[in-house]
């Protein structure tokens, strides 16, 4: 670790007034965009991309990763207020995000999910900085083996996220896992479930399903509440937001979470192929079996999204390592920060912290600098974004919808995803009608591609013997690390079941 | 309190429970997965595979039936020694269009939607927009005419804006067609 | 409200009347890009738009229409209005959907314009399996191959992707039988993968497989181009090795059938000054990608030719049969 020039990278990116600038646009944008349900930050990215042609590289470094963190906080915004994750990452957020918002504390779950992104964000940066090295020796080892068994690591929360019945929520995953096969295999490029439908041969998109189930589904079901009178079409939000950051009880209860969280997902950020929306739910499963009321989680508390929103950001520095060290992008946003590097005449790889050092140093301080200019921009608006939920649900529910629905359209200009999203709003909408849990369709959608792609290129690489999978520790690990998450849910499960039926039985009392 | 509760457990006959809801889905859960193997028969094959392309997909349909079976076996279960106090006992969602207003609304919202899909190329982005977002708005309960047109027509032009001046993003526009002619004068 | 809508719908429709009768083009151009907002067609089409707008001094906007592969997008090039206020980008994909069952759309539907962008492929192995087992040139990698068919296992990104029928292209020219594996995220992971040794060697292109050639993981045997990259100077093309074969991806403009024959015109020769255009070529030379101008009739002739070659090598992958 060479500290002079560690410090000096970072009095030189903090004390130019273009970066800064830059970075803080970047931020605003971010944030934005984040908050509009399918725009993600990748589209904010390559949107802004055309524009840092003229520029140096570390402002424009800086714009770029301003855009990154600040969509990775704006995808919260939506989850919380209107039940819209703006961004795949967001995904786990709304679990307890909307409910606090339902309950009236929209504001505090905003300062929550912006303090956590932050704390979230730094924990990356700082990982980045004193063990890239480390990190990408270890990313280095992972072939298709360990991909799958990472894969099925990552399911293996499923159980954690069922709620109440099991069965439920395992049919819930192994439809998504169908789901996810809908298109061309990944081999041989065989149709599968397209029926004859142009639009199917690609697959379903991902934003259109992911906006159908959660936020076109609340709006049916809102209309369902209110005309049955369930629910006051008047009803609105009346919190009052005396400040923008978390008070400090709040911070104290979440801290462990932030930590654990920004830890999660800067190591799985950090592995390529592996992103911010499955980091998500790990970190919220892991918070989740750790913490002492597992029963209390879902039903909106700040630990739920203070758990999911530091390990989405943390995986904004994780994400970085592979991509600088070994020139691989570890998703969709940073394949194209790939791009931009390159046009700069910078390739990132093995090479670059042989011949590039200072630049890879700038790149530390810069990422550093996105998320001090995220907080700033979350700060400014943790007030405005509140508003929303301040206006009457017979207006919220229809503005919500026809915002969601060009949503899913905007991902593709496709109109055949706005009718997949009506689709699984209706099936959204039937699920939550008969109890099947909505959470394992999303972490089988994000994993079944992942899982069945590494599995059958193991297969294939080691002539369709499985066995041959003893041969990978790490594999083996994961697995092992797997079926002690499953066995451990299981018992945490029943604690919450019986917990929850004591409270019922002591309820007459009352 | 007290006696509400009692009522809401001890009330509803057998078929209005959640474990017959669970039992009827269970049933509609296995004829999907039904057709969907007899539907994965038709994928093509590839030589010399390792594993095949229908396979994936296979394993994943075996999966939500074992579950489904399960699921349809605990119901039965539950169904056959029901227990008043047992939480799969209470009174289950109803998909009953003509005695529950709810849904009713709920369908026509969907079917209002199906619709919207249907119109989006021809009228436009905006104009269907506008026409969901003043009828739902009607359904459930504005009757301000004014506040009503105005908030639909606003929240969909303003996004349009949005999206197609800053961030390029092509959107129809249908009949409004000149709108876009005259935006990009400016 | 209600009455300033009219005037203004109505001042609209005035306008865009005016508009219609007047000389091509006096609107906004569509660019139609199959594939997303960020990549390398899309980075390629956004320079190439700005210096044409130069030429014809309307405002171009890049609609990124993507799903099903590019299908989407190249359908909609051909299904659009043929007034030439829409072009499009077409790309290699185009060759492989009709094959494949996935569009009954060929060239055929399409009037070129011109070819902008070609970028070859280079074959890329693992350098510690090359020195193992004595591979220090394309002769001596092929020698291998031939001597344990099957055995070599190479990535080419996504499956039915240019970089992965590539191999079923090298099969076919060489002779020889490879295993090709495919890994759907595209290029990055197969050449890490490739340097990983859990494959033997990527059929990706020179660019994408830089940063560990230059690290010494990986050696880069020769380039399916007629002449060398510039970024590897020292490495050979296969055709100064003994051993003719070109295979690139491709990136042209496109309009849909019958558009006006004075608009064709017009817009060939925008094209065509375009690609000279200073910012253009320096943007691409940014990029990594190689301009490799052709003119309509020519790009015509191009795609008439990988409408024969591009389904003779997906045979050979195993993505269709004969």
């Amino acid at each position: 670790m060479d500290w002079n020039l560690l410090f000096s990278s970072y009095s030189n990116v903090f004390l130019d007034p273009t970066t800064l600038l830059m970075t803080l646009l970047g931020a605003a944008g971010g944030v934005l965009l984040g908050a509009i349900p399918g725009m993600t930050a990748t589209m904010g990215v390559a949107l802004l991309i055309p524009f840092s042609f003229g520029m140096d590289l570390i402002p424009s470094i800086g714009l770029l990763l301003g855009i990154y963190c600040g969509g990775m906080y704006g995808g919260s915004i939506s989850a919380i207020l209107i039940h819209a994750p703006g961004t795949p990452s967001a995904a786990a957020t709304l679990l307890d995000g909307y409910p606090m918002a339902q309950k009236g504390e929209a504001g505090r779950a905003l300062s929550v999910a912006m303090f956590s992104s932050f704390c979230g964000g730094v924990i990356g940066a700082l990982i980045m900085t004193f063990l890239s090295p480390l990190v990408a020796k270890v990313a280095m080892k992972f072939t298709s083996a360990e991909m799958l068994m990472l894969a099925v690591f990552g399911l293996s929360v499923i159980i954690s996220i069922s709620g109440k019945s099991i069965a439920k929520g395992l049919i819930s995953a192994f439809f998504g896992m169908l789901l996810c096969t809908i298109g061309l295999d990944p081999t041989y490029s065989k149709q599968r479930f397209t029926f004859s439908v142009t639009s199917l041969k690609g697959g379903l998109s991902f934003i259109p399903v992911l906006i159908g189930l959660f936020a076109v589904a609340e709006v049916i079901a809102g209309v369902e509440r209110i005309i049955d009178g369930r629910e006051s079409a008047q009803a609105k939000s009346n919190e009052k937001i005396t400040r923008v950051l978390p008070d400090g009880k709040t911070i104290r209860t979440i801290i462990p979470n932030i930590f654990t969280g920004g830890i999660i997902g800067t190591f799985i950020g950090a592995i390529p192929g592996a992103g911010g929306d499955i980091a998500v739910f790990v970190s919220y499963a892991f918070n989740k079996g750790t913490s002492k009321h597992p029963e209390k989680w879902g039903t909106g508390i700040p630990n739920g999204v203070a758990a999911t929103e530091s390990a989405n950001n943390g995986c904004s520095g994780g994400a970085m390592i592979p991509l600088l060290s070994l020139g691989v992008p570890g998703d969709s946003v940073t394949a194209i920060l790939l791009g931009a590097f390159i046009m700069k005449g910078i390739q990132p790889g093995p090479m670059m912290y042989v011949s590039e050092l200072p630049t890879v140093y700038k790149v530390f301080a810069a990422l550093m600098l996105a998320n001090l200019a995220m907080l700033l921009v979350g700060c400014a608006g943790v007030r405005i974004f509140a508003k929303i939920v301040s206006l009457e649900k017979r207006m919220l529910y229809p503005i919500i919808l026809v915002v969601s629905l060009l949503g899913a359209f905007s991902i593709n200009k496709n109109v055949f995803d706005i009718g997949v999203c009506v689709f699984f709003g209706v099936i959204g909408w039937l699920m939550n009608k008969y109890e099947f849990p909505l959470s394992p369709i999303l972490l089988a959608l994000i994993l079944g591609p992942m899982c069945e792609q590494n599995f059958v290129r193991f297969m294939d690489l080691n002539q369709g013997n499985f066995s041959a999978i003893l041969n990978y520790p790490i594999a083996i690990g994961f697995f092992v690390v797997a079926i002690g998450v499953v066995i451990f849910s299981l018992i945490n499960q029943k604690k919450i079941n019986d917990r929850e039926a004591a409270n019922l039985g002591s309820f007459p009392q009352e | 309190m007290n006696r509400e509760r009692k009522c809401l457990l001890l009330e509803p006959k057998k078929t209005q429970t959640k474990a017959f809801s669970n039992m009827i889905v269970s049933i509609l859960l296995l004829v999907f997965e039904v057709w969907a193997w007899i539907q994965s028969n038709s994928i093509k094959t590839a030589k010399n595979a390792a594993v095949q392309p229908s396979t994936f997909p296979r394993i994943m349909i075996l999966g939500m039936g074992i579950f489904t079976v399960i699921l349809l076996v605990q119901s039965v279960i539950k169904l056959a020694g029901m227990k008043a106090d047992d939480p799969l006992a209470a009174k289950a969602e109803s998909l009953n269009f003509i005695k529950n207003k709810g849904v009713l609304a709920a369908l026509f919202v969907i079917a209002l939607c199906a619709l919207y899909v249907y119109q989006f190329k021809n009228l436009g982005y905006v104009v269907v927009s506008f026409l969901l977002c003043a009828i739902i708005m009607w359904l459930i309960g504005l009757r301000k005419p004014v506040k009503l047109i105005l908030i639909s027509l606003l929240v969909p032009l303003g996004m349009w804006l949005v999206f197609y001046k800053f961030l390029t993003v092509n959107i129809p526009m249908g009949i409004l067609q000149p709108l876009r002619d005259l935006v990009d004068m400016i | 409200m209600k009455k300033f809508v009219t005037i203004l719908l109505s001042l609209a429709l005035v306008c865009s009347m005016a508009v219609a009768f007047a000389d091509y083009p006096d609107k906004g151009i569509t660019a139609i890009n199959p594939w997303g907002a960020g990549g390398g067609t899309d980075n390629c089409l956004r320079a190439f738009c700005a210096a044409l707008e130069k030429q014809l001094g309307v405002t171009i906007t890049v609609d990124n229409q993507t799903g099903a592969s590019g299908v989407i997008g190249h359908e909609a090039i051909a299904d659009a209005n043929a007034d030439g206020y829409t072009i499009g980008m077409i790309t290699w994909e185009l060759a492989s959907y009709k094959p494949q069952d996935m569009s009954d759309y060929t060239y055929e539907n399409y009037t070129p314009l011109c070819r902008v962008n070609t970028d070859a492929a280079a074959i890329t192995v693992n350098a510690a399996w090359a020195k193992d087992n004595n591979v220090t040139d394309l002769a001596s990698f092929i020698a291998y191959c031939k001597d344990h068919p099957g055995e070599v296992t190479m990535g080419g990104s996504a499956a039915g992707s240019v970089w992965h029928v590539a191999g079923g292209y090298l099969m076919n020219e060489a002779g020889i039988e490879i295993k090709m594996i495919t890994y759907s995220d595209g290029a990055a992971p197969a050449v890490k993968a490739a340097a990983q040794n859990e494959i033997t060697g990527v059929t990706v292109s020179a660019a994408e497989a830089r940063s560990f050639v230059e690290s010494g993981d990986l050696l880069m045997l020769g380039i399916m181009d007629s002449v060398r990259n510039p970024i590897f100077p020292d490495v050979p093309t296969c055709a100064e090795q003994g051993f003719e074969c070109y295979y690139a991806t491709q990136r042209g403009m496109a309009l849909p059938l019958d558009v006006d024959a004075a608009i064709v015109e017009k817009l060939e020769a925008a094209c065509a000054a375009a690609i000279e255009d200073a910012d253009f070529v320096e943007a691409m030379a940014n990029l990594g990608q190689k301009i490799d101008f052709l003119n309509g009739a020519d790009y015509g002739a191009y795609l008439a030719q990988a409408a024969v070659d591009v389904p003779a090598a997906m045979v050979t992958v195993g993505l269709i049969e004969e």
